[in-house]
């Protein structure tokens, strides 16, 4: 088990460690290594201590790749959040996190008011002297940083990612994907997720590869893909099924021209269709590699060239990960890689568990080779381009206006291999800002497709809402509209 | 034959599940594009009108309005004809 960075910063020395085209700026692993610890010495002389948690509030960057190095080499516990989270979610995490610094790269706004922050800036950073870090080896149990899930309560929970078993999760996957010093993986994932940030951070690091770092995924990434391939490199795209649908709709505006070889792509977070998966391998002349897991479970099962595809499964069950199907179908994994609880929270660690394994949320089988199928959701979770979300939290904040009687939200897959948001309203009076009242109060991921207002919702003889029923419903809707 | 403003009407209002679409709708606000409905709306608009957006302009932020769409489509299929 690896328990220091400065070995890798060193034997990595010239090579590159990220890339960032669009802002064309680009980091070697000496100053990764130089930058990150010129802003170690600065959180120490902030007081910041190993324990304390610090905030990183950043886009797809480079500063967030020298701030979340900063923050490990000091031992202290990194949280990461985007630059447009809403004040609500910044504050919860706040209280629950207590962080005693932020780190703001240039592109995130200003608008944390209740920790002190410290601006990120590389140019600075560069040409700071550095005084000799102390190096105190991991401790497998420690916590290297916490990743804010949405929360069924409304509270984000913080799941505690801890050196040991993330160490080990990707040093296997990476020894099984054979990454090397010639990988380059292209991230255009949200880094302040568990995809985005592993990629970015820790996954290339152990290999001696690299990273390319995008914007998140739009319109123009799509268009500009190409772009981001690195002659000479083994390149991995880290995707989400929608980004793949995306960049085959892109693809069709016009022939491609060649150019650099997409190696393969890493595909989590939701079922990929085969279809789906067999145009894009054609039209990009490449490999799609599903792999299926969580922040808390890490990865759980997985595809790499060598382990030959079976339609319908997301992968097969790495050898240190245990998975049981419990008796009401729901996936229970256990193993080295699981996380073992919720920063300081007991209460929701206790819920995530049952006898011992955790319970991921899906329901699913598994073969007689270990290969994992999944057939749904526990509990009707949204998943919109790989952000998961449960109904509920959308639910409580149209149930708290004056005018609604009960809300019942559902995720409709779309075209785009994402879903759209359905929120079917029973109201008591007219509510005409509707709308614009959950529209203030929800992050714009969570904002409703359309919002169907009823006076009664259709509810079995417990007043239970029949969620088949609206689904029904919502598909005679579309009909008509097509007509 | 419908004008660019009808079609981009016409393709917003499939695209994003709305009876009728107002070219003061805002995209993000109003319609709930996100990025990745952007990209079939894009898709969509450049089949339907002929008219292709340059890479460099596929930033959804670069449209608050249907209007704003509507104009710059109308734009590059005649910049001769070009209005503030």
């Amino acid at each position: 088990m690896l328990h220091t960075l400065s070995p890798l910063f060193e034997r990595f020395a010239e090579r590159h460690f990220a890339v960032e085209p669009r802002r064309r700026r680009r980091l070697t692993y000496s100053e990764l290594a130089h930058a990150s610890a010129a802003l170690a010495e600065r959180l120490i002389a902030c007081g910041i201590r190993p324990g304390d948690r610090v905030l990183l509030v950043s886009g797809n960057s480079l500063e967030f790749v020298v701030s979340y190095f900063a923050v490990l080499r000091l031992h202290a516990v990194a949280v990461p959040l985007g630059p447009d989270e809403e004040a609500n979610r910044i504050h919860d995490v706040i209280v629950d996190a207590q962080p005693r610094l932020a780190l703001i790269a240039d592109d995130a706004r200003p608008y944390l008011v209740d920790v002190p922050t410290m601006p990120v800036d590389l140019d600075a950073l560069a040409s700071a002297a550095v005084a000799h870090l102390p190096e105190v080896p991991f401790a497998a149990d420690e916590p290297i940083a916490l990743l804010y899930t949405s929360g069924t309560t409304g509270r984000p929970k913080g799941a505690a990612l801890r050196w040991g078993h993330f160490i080990e999760n990707i040093m296997d996957y990476g020894h099984d994907l054979d990454v090397g010093p010639t990988t380059r993986f292209i991230v255009s994932m949200p880094m302040w997720h568990i995809d985005g940030w592993t990629y970015s951070t820790l996954q290339p690091l152990l290999f001696g590869a690299s990273v390319t770092i995008a914007p998140l995924f739009d319109a123009h990434v799509a268009a500009t893909f190409d772009q981001l391939l690195e002659p000479d490199h083994r390149n991995v795209l880290i995707a989400v099924p929608a980004m793949l649908s995306a960049l085959i709709a892109i693809r069709g505006r016009r022939p491609s021209g060649g150019g650099q070889a997409l190696n393969y792509v890493i595909c989590g977070s939701s079922r990929l269709a085969p279809e789906l998966q067999g145009q894009f391998e054609r039209l990009f002349d490449t490999i799609v590699l599903q792999n299926y897991g969580s922040t808390e479970a890490l990865l759980v099962a997985y595809y790499t060239r060598q382990i030959p595809y079976r339609e319908g499964s997301v992968g097969r069950i790495p050898a240190k990960c245990r998975v049981r199907i419990l008796p009401d179908g729901q996936i229970g994994v256990a193993g080295a890689y699981v996380f073992d609880g919720y920063f300081q929270d007991p209460a929701r660690t206790g819920l995530a568990f049952e006898d011992g394994w955790y319970l991921i949320g899906d329901i699913g089988t598994v073969d007689a080779d270990g290969y994992l199928y999944l057939h749904g959701r526990r509990n009707d979770m949204i998943n919109k381009a790989g952000i998961k979300f449960d109904p509920v939290e959308i639910d409580e904040i149209i149930e708290s206006h004056p005018a609604v009687v009960e809300s019942a939200t559902l995720g409709i897959d779309n075209e785009r291999q994402s879903q759209d948001i359905v929120s079917f309203v029973q109201v008591c009076q007219p509510a005409a800002d509707l709308e614009r009242f959950v529209k203030e109060r929800l992050p714009q991921v969570q904002w409703p497709t359309r919002i169907v207002v009823m006076d009664n919702l259709p509810r079995n003889l417990l007043g239970k809402v029949i969620k088949s029923q609206l689904r029904q419903m919502l598909t005679n809707i579309v009909a008509s509209e097509a007509v | 034959m419908k004008t660019i403003e009808e079609e981009v009407a016409s393709v917003l209002a499939t695209i994003c599940h709305r009876d009728r679409v107002s070219l003061l709708d805002e995209l993000v606000r109003d319609l709930g594009v996100d990025s990745l409905s952007f990209v079939q709306l894009v898709v969509a608009l450049e089949q339907r009108t002929g008219v292709s957006f340059d890479d460099e302009d596929l930033m959804l932020s670069m449209y608050p309005t249907v209007a704003d769409l509507a104009r710059y489509l109308a734009r590059r299929a005649n910049p001769s004809e070009a209005t503030s």
